[in-house]
């Protein structure tokens, strides 16, 4: 898809400067900029006031920073309390005890309201991933709104707050959409209305959104949260036709906000990473 | 240059402006950690390794050092908590620099020191061996306030970004410590580098 004469886009660059990727798209990003002296220099030109502003802050900064010692024994000392106060609590949820259930949990993605479902080990039995669907199905996931208001979610410097999804809910949502045992990393159990937007944690506004299967995958989705929530924010569209919009068929709603057919190149290439390695 | 760190000197040409931040005993996979004693050396081997990278970066917010202390401090008695509940290590870095960013937010409020800018520590120690002469450092120091000058036009977003990055976490990371997609993470360091590169050498 990606022809040699085609150059990489600032988003591949940025992709490279990362380093230590060893996916498809580092490699192919890779082989091109050492075939391609102005990708090269482009790179170079990214890369070169980066360090230079990293250094110069890292030396400025550690010039201010007291010795560890006092504060590593105020930590031990807090840690020792925590470790004496918890001896004498059972605080291990139950289901930590069981074998089978231990190497299941939930990790949380967030900020998109997205949560990862994933496991430590290999499941039990039978894990399975549903048939694609790139929208949910209406009857379960309508969406589901609260009462916040565009004011308030556009708040600046509002801390972005963890959003936790009960397991026994998370189960009941799989379970909803016909998967029994959810495939570790092959899911993002997704706010159709993000919480950005005034989406809530109920099963209704929640469903199982596979991270393989289309290009309308969690990523493009990812990134049309963020479109609806910089044109709710500068006043743009209402909150209340973001809400909508999401709900009603959230690749529509791509479509309409990006002017595009499918998912942009950027979004696509920069956003296919899986999000934990 | 008085190089501390074994994660420093960001040199490779290709990849790796900043090399990555050693972990120990998190390798990505859930490690079942049965007793508080092991969780207790385990914080502390964190708390370790992370302490100033976290400093660093709460000073670049704006809070004083021993604000900053303070959030280090809560940090790494919530990431205890964290553990015994027995809950997931995945992405733990981005977890306990999410944790360092939103205390930094509350602190920052709280006691009345917000800053909206990249604020640097005043320059008032002797200076130590192996530095820089007196000169070297005014010429430095002059144009790396430069830079935060025009990195200061940015929205806070990308400069948090921009000193996780510097602090050599990786874009995953960084996404989860803002609770952004990683999109707006590229989003933001490409910003950041278009900002830094029209500051004149
Ligand atoms: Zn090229």
């Amino acid at each position: 898809m990606w022809g040699r004469e085609r150059h990489l886009s600032d988003a591949d660059l940025v992709f490279l400067l990362q380093g230590g990727a060893q996916a498809r798209r580092a490699r192919r990003c890779r082989q091109h900029i050492e075939e391609c002296e102005d990708c090269r220099a482009r790179l170079n030109g990214m890369q070169a006031p980066l360090q230079e502003f990293f250094a110069a802050r890292r030396r400025i900064l550690d010039e201010a920073l007291p010795p560890p010692e006092s504060a590593r024994h105020q930590l031990r000392d807090a840690l020792a309390r925590a470790v004496a106060e918890g001896s004498d609590q059972r605080s291990q949820p139950a289901w930590r005890l069981s074998a089978a259930l231990a190497t299941v949990a939930l990790a949380i993605a967030f900020g998109t309201g997205g949560i990862l479902w994933y496991s430590g080990n290999a499941p039990i039995d039978g894990p399975s991933v549903a048939a694609f669907r790139a929208v949910p199905d209406s009857r379960l996931t309508p969406g589901r709104i609260g009462p916040a208001s565009s004011v308030e979610l556009c708040a600046s410097d509002r801390p972005a707050v963890p959003v936790t999804v009960d397991r026994q809910v998370a189960l009941a949502v799989f379970r909803a959409h016909g998967i029994e045992t959810p495939q570790p990393l092959a899911y993002e159990l997704d706010h159709l209305v993000p919480p950005e937007l005034g989406g809530v944690t109920v099963p209704e506004n929640l469903w199982p959104q596979p991270y393989e299967g289309s290009v309308w995958d969690a990523n493009a989705k990812d990134a049309l949260e963020e479109r609806l929530v910089r044109k709710t924010c500068s006043g743009e569209i209402s909150l209340r036709a973001a809400q909508a919009d999401i709900a009603r068929d959230w690749v529509a709603a791509y479509r309409k906000h990006f002017q595009a057919e499918k998912p942009l190149v950027e979004h696509a290439a920069f956003l296919k990473d899986q999000p934990w390695e | 240059m008085a190089v501390r760190h074994p994660w420093h000197v960001p040199a490779s040409s290709v990849g790796g402006a900043v090399a990555t931040l050693p972990i120990p005993g998190v390798s990505g996979k859930a490690v079942p950690a049965t007793h508080r004693v092991e969780i207790h050396d385990e914080v502390t081997a964190l708390f370790d390794d992370l302490r100033e990278p976290i400093l660093r970066y709460l000073l670049s917010m704006g809070l004083s050092v021993a604000d900053g202390e303070d959030v280090v401090q809560e940090t790494f008695l919530a990431l205890f908590r964290h553990l015994h509940r027995g809950r997931p290590r995945t992405n733990l870095r981005g977890w306990i620099f999410r944790t360092a960013h939103n205390l930094g937010l509350k602190s920052r409020r709280l006691n009345g020191r917000a800053r909206k800018t990249i604020r640097t520590p005043s320059f008032a120690d002797p200076v130590a061996d192996g530095a820089p002469n007196p000169e070297q450092r005014l010429r430095m120091r002059q144009r790396y306030d430069r830079m935060c000058a025009v990195l200061n036009a940015l929205p806070a977003r990308d400069r948090y970004c921009l000193s996780l990055r510097a602090e050599g976490l990786r874009y995953r990371e960084i996404a989860r410590a803002l609770g952004v997609s990683l999109g707006t993470v590229s989003n933001c360091i490409r910003r950041a580098a278009a900002r830094l590169q029209s500051v004149q050498a």
